[in-house]
């Protein structure tokens, strides 16, 4: 029995047709992988799907019913619960508010009832294994993990019949722990459409999936039938060389740019120590909350440090550090101006004189720079906020680069963006260390680390424990050093 | 879990606010009270809750509207507006007195839901809404009374400011108005309103009704200026067509006052009430001290930027007292 249908739907925004003639269904109890490029039209068929954007053509049927489409709350009525990558939790609301919105318990249908709030919170985060969040907690105050795994079980208590998670593990600190609750809402007859970059993941957790690419659904395949690099291929519609940009040969390292010794900082990180010479890139691989982000923002200035010292190689006419941060949209972007504003806001000393800003040399720079993190001359008069956020990610690196810092410092810089510009920034920040900088980068994703970097430091508990170089880089030994289980630790 | 907290609970983060918002209050007054002793008894104490009621009223309004993440300009308009109705029909018709309060408490809501159906459903600012309605509201009270004048029975003007045996008419106002907000903060609702400021998106997202909610709360403020102006009529016992002029900056002072944040999304009514009580009570002290009138200006914005100040210190303070582990600048968890 098909479950959810979605047929012939298509939309336009302007002169650009986000979605053209999209079809696909899902099987009741099955997990359907939707897999595109940032851009491809995967978060336009989530807006369709949950009423936010109504389509120009099409129809969806969910369980028999016909949708009505264009209403958020007829989306929510038949079933329909999403789990958002931007996280849908106001900060100011506590996690059992959030987890009962909107329909709160109350009193005699007037004042809100808090123990049967709290009850209820707690009742849902045992249901779906998070008794480790406090429903008392503030949202505001909880880690993005933390956030991330309030929002899906918000999504998955609300019992519904098709579930939409939009790069639920992006941020997730133990990815097994949603693949285990899917199992459960698909046993129990729901349908799920997954979103991921992932592409391990499509295979492991996916019984069908659809490629999107341009607004238009270009393949669908079930699980085991087309392997990774064909899924990419299909994704950007051309074949690609999948590997990582050749590392670095001893002899172009050169001398140490940047020496930390003993840094501590915030909470978690304590005591610190490490090197990175130029023309090196060095990995941090870390679960969530192991002081790497203390690490890096202490570096940027972001964070005064508590204890320690941070030499930087002097260099006279550049910056030491700039940082591509963590959270894009609300540490990194302007939303609402323009990619060429966005992007040489940090570099106006070099087109202005005498406090007269020149828009020419504004525009040549912002055009050069584009030009190096490809990226598309007409979006530079674009609102950032349209872009996708490959592109964004591409304004946030070549805004970063074009200071031409001592130590640039990559704060997971391909988070929730699509594998072709991936590989573009793997590329980019290579051909940056070749140049004589030093590079510092953390991902959530050890391959990645393990692909891009010349060395990678474990950070367990605020402290190195481990560092893998040559021979000994290999992606499960850093796995065992990052969960604390190396000797080091254990002794 | 102390009774305390289990109250304040229910209301989102306001409990700081409404703390320090009622410490200002109680050393302003305090401060009235004892270098005055004309005004240590209960006809003054009267005077006082009778004073401070419309503005209380008032910023009640904007505080609903603020909570939710838009200012609300109209609170003059519609203060001048109800305050010359009543000033030219109560009179006229001692009889329909009642009537005509709910006539314009109703008009005032009609207001109200105009500016929400305009903001949310045009989509259009609510600063530019509201000042648009503020200055035609102004326009029609000028065509309704062009020149200060009018006037109210005596029975009304008495009904509203006496006190009732030994217990001001105002004060019973000002408790009820009190209970109301904290009702309203812990209504769903109120909560929503609460997350529709702080993130407006998320709460779109979270599926409240993010629309509704904004129109609720800008109807609720028309309703609640169109008291506050029939309230002020019965301290004037006339009408002004500018009579809500200088309600525009007061409230927004006397949300200062309360700590309601500017921003949406924090605050509490409550603390907005003694806000407006602590505005009250200040030029008070300058009558008091000798001091000229027009320096009380001056003394009401050096309080609400002292009002303002005092979170900032005691954090700072505690973060001294505590172990330095506990400081994190500027990184989020």
């Amino acid at each position: 029995m098909t479950h959810i249908e979605i047929r012939n739907v298509s939309k336009r925004f302007g002169a650009t047709a986000a979605l053209s003639d999209v079809s696909m269904s899902v099987e009741t109890g099955q997990i359907h992988g939707l897999l595109g490029e940032n851009g491809a039209g995967k978060s336009t068929l989530m807006k369709v799907l949950s009423g936010v954007v109504r389509p120009d053509a099409g129809k969806v049927n969910i369980g028999g019913h016909r949708l009505q489409l264009g209403s958020p709350r007829a989306s929510r009525e038949i079933g329909l619960a999403m789990a958002y990558q931007e996280l849908s939790a106001p900060p100011n609301i506590t996690v059992a508010t959030k987890l009962c919105l909107p329909k709160l318990p109350t009193h005699f249908g007037f004042a809100v009832s808090q123990r049967q709030l709290t009850e209820r919170a707690r009742a849902r985060l045992r249901e779906w294994e998070a008794d480790h969040l406090d429903p008392h907690a503030v949202i505001s105050a909880l880690s993005l993990a933390a956030r991330q795994e309030v929002e899906i079980v918000a999504a998955l208590s609300s019992s519904p019949k098709l579930l939409v998670l939009d790069e639920p593990t992006a941020a997730l600190s133990d990815p097994n722990w949603l693949f285990r609750q899917l199992e459960r809402v698909t046993a129990a007859g729901a349908a799920v459409i997954y979103i991921t970059h992932k592409l391990n993941e499509i295979n492991a957790i996916c019984d069908t999936g659809t490629v999107l690419r341009n607004g238009r659904a270009v393949a669908g395949f079930t699980r085991g039938e087309l392997s990774e690099d064909e899924l990419v291929e299909l994704m950007i519609g051309r074949s690609f060389n999948h590997a990582f940009p050749a590392k670095a040969d001893q002899s172009s390292i050169g001398e140490v740019v940047l020496d930390v010794s003993d840094l501590t900082a915030g909470v978690k990180l304590s005591g610190v120590s490490m090197k990175v010479r130029a023309g090196e890139i060095v990995g941090v691989a870390g679960l969530e909350g192991q002081g790497q982000r203390e690490l890096f923002y202490a570096l940027a200035g972001e964070l005064r440090p508590r204890a320690g010292t941070v030499t930087v190689s002097a260099k006279p006419g550049t910056v030491d550090f700039s940082l591509v941060p963590e959270e894009r949209k609300s540490e990194a972007l302007f939303l609402q101006m323009r990619s060429d504003f966005n992007l040489t806001l940090p570099l106006t000393s070099q087109f202005s004189r005498a406090s007269v800003v020149s828009r020419r040399r504004e525009r040549q720079l912002s055009e050069k720079v584009a030009s190096e993190v490809n990226l598309a001359p007409k979006m530079l008069t674009q609102r950032i906020a349209d872009l996708s956020g490959g592109n964004q990610q591409k304004v946030v690196f070549g805004r970063a680069v074009a200071q031409s810092p001592r130590c640039l410092l990559l704060f997971d810089p391909t988070r929730g963006v699509d594998a072709a510009t991936k590989l573009e920034i793997y590329k980019m920040t290579r051909e940056f260390a070749a140049k004589g900088h030093a590079v510092l980068v953390y991902s959530t994703e050890i391959p990645e680390l393990v692909g891009l970097c010349d060395r990678v430091c474990s950070l367990y508990g605020g402290q190195i424990v481990a560092e893998h170089t040559a021979d000994g880089l290999i992606e499960s030994s850093v796995m065992r050093s990052v969960l604390g289980r190396s000797p080091e630790v254990v002794r | 879990m102390s009774i305390v907290e289990s109250l304040t609970r229910r209301s989102i983060g306001t409990n700081r606010e409404t703390r320090i918002a009622l410490i200002v209050f109680v050393a302003c007054y305090g401060a009235v009270l004892f270098v005055t002793p004309y005004e240590r008894n209960s006809y003054a104490f009267n005077n006082f809750a009778v004073l401070m009621t419309p503005l209380a009223i008032a910023a009640v309004g904007t505080t609903l509207v603020l909570i939710t993440g838009g200012f609300d300009l109209s609170v003059a308009g519609t203060i001048s507006l109800s305050n010359v109705i009543a000033a030219t029909t109560m009179a006229k018709h001692p009889d329909a007195i009642p009537l005509i309060m709910l006539i314009v408490i109703a008009l005032g809501l009609l207001i109200g839901l105009v500016n929400g159906l305009l903001v949310v459903r045009a989509g259009l600012q609510s600063l530019a809404v509201t000042l648009g309605t503020f200055i035609i509201l102004t326009g029609i009270a000028l065509v309704v009374l062009p020149a200060p004048g009018g006037e109210v029975p005596e029975f009304f003007a008495l009904a509203l400011t006496d006190p009732l045996g030994p217990v001001p008419i105002a004060l019973i106002v000002l408790l009820l108005l009190a209970g109301a907000c904290w009702a309203f903060s812990t209504s769903p609702i109120g909560v929503a309103a609460y997350a529709v400021g702080a993130d407006r998106q998320a709460a779109l997202m979270s599926g409240v009704r993010v629309g509704m909610v904004e129109i609720v709360c800008y109807t609720l403020a028309g309703g609640l200026y169109a008291a506050a102006g029939l309230y002020l009529t019965a301290i004037t016992a006339s009408g002004d067509p500018n009579a809500g002029r200088p309600f525009l900056l007061t409230c927004f002072a006397a949300m200062a006052l309360g700590l309601v944040g500017f921003r949406g999304g924090s605050g509490s009514a409550v603390a907005a009430i003694l806000g407006a009580g602590s505005l009250v009570a200040l030029p008070k002290l300058l009558f008091a001290a000798g001091v000229e009138d027009f320096w009380s200006g001056a003394l009401q914005g050096s309080v609400i930027l002292i009002a303002l100040a005092i979170p900032v210190i005691t954090m700072r303070l505690a973060a001294s007292r505590r172990p330095r582990t506990d400081v994190q600048e500027g990184v989020p968890a």
